[in-house]
């Protein structure tokens, strides 16, 4: 199978949520160039199976670097008016690579009121942000399939980045660093 | 395993998005929204992301219909056939209805 840097994250989750069995599939990396890295703000453009291309250099993300650089009451306003345009297509879920879930929350109709569009604003798309968590390669799929050109992209390079700093998880580039979800225990209280 | 898909055009609204059918062995899967289309340009609304689904819906209808007594009941294809002039008639009528007034 041919992988660019985000496919080959994404195959490297797939193994680690066993999806797919490594032992069927023989990955050729490709590199993407400089421009190509730069237009997705790409932070490994080039696969560790690399065997051709060009190796673009990572891009740091000037979109999160905006966003971050709003005060909190701007950025809610902006993402607000960005949910807001949501027709709840639920196209970035099922353009997702990652989602792969038999039941989704977005459906579950005592979680995510039916027949309203906007989908509630924040909370749908905060929960789907929620569920990106250690899924999200950034290959910007989601972003590229909204019919609103809500800025997806931008809103799961965040929740990466805080799961970057906060657990030390970078996302499809370790195959056997086991995900946040998997390390945060369920502890009982006593007592309780 | 086989998986391909099919190159082709939205049936719901007037728009024509274009969008492929992932067909895995045999089975329609799912769909996804065409990126060379100059209509959509690889991205679809709620309607055309489920297209997939409506061909095996348990509720699609499969055989004709007609309504008799106020109750629409399951009939043959040639039953159905028959009972069609009568409609077709009081189509006329209001088709020439519809044309005078214009």
């Amino acid at each position: 199978m041919l992988v660019r840097g985000c496919d080959e994250r994404g195959m490297k989750e797939l193994f680690k949520w066993k999806q797919l069995k490594k032992e069927k599939i023989v990955l050729i990396g490709l590199g993407c160039p400089d421009e190509l890295a730069k237009a997705c703000e790409c932070e490994k453009p080039f696969p560790d199976s690399w065997v051709d291309g060009p190796r673009g250099e990572k891009a740091e993300s000037q979109k999160v670097a905006r966003v971050n650089g709003m005060d909190l009451d701007a950025r809610f306003q902006f993402w607000r008016a960005e949910f807001d345009r949501c027709i709840k297509c639920l196209g970035c879920r099922n353009v997702c690579p990652m989602c792969f879930c038999k039941e989704c929350t977005l459906e579950e109709a005592n979680l995510v009121d039916t027949g309203e569009i906007p989908p509630a604003n924040p909370t749908f798309h905060l929960v789907r942000a929620l569920h990106m968590v250690g899924r999200c390669i950034d290959c910007g799929l989601c972003e590229e399939a909204c019919p609103a050109d809500i800025p997806l992209r931008t809103l799961y390079k965040k929740v990466a980045e805080i799961v970057s700093d906060e657990f030390g998880y970078k996302t499809g580039f370790n195959e056997e660093e086991k995900s946040p979800f998997n390390i945060i225990e369920v502890k009982v209280i006593d007592g309780i | 395993m086989e998986f391909k898909t099919v190159l082709t055009t939205c049936p719901y609204c007037g728009c024509g998005c274009g969008l492929l059918l992932e067909v895995l062995d045999g089975k329609l899967i799912g769909t996804l929204p065409s990126k060379t289309s100059p209509v959509n340009e690889g991205k679809l609304c709620v309607k055309g992301w489920a297209v997939h689904e409506f061909v095996t819906s348990p509720n699609r209808l499969t055989k004709p219909f007609v309504r008799k007594g106020g109750n629409l009941e399951p009939s043959s294809w040639n039953d159905a056939w028959i009972s069609l002039p009568d409609v077709s008639r009081r189509l006329k009528r209001n088709m020439v209805r519809i044309a005078s007034a214009y």
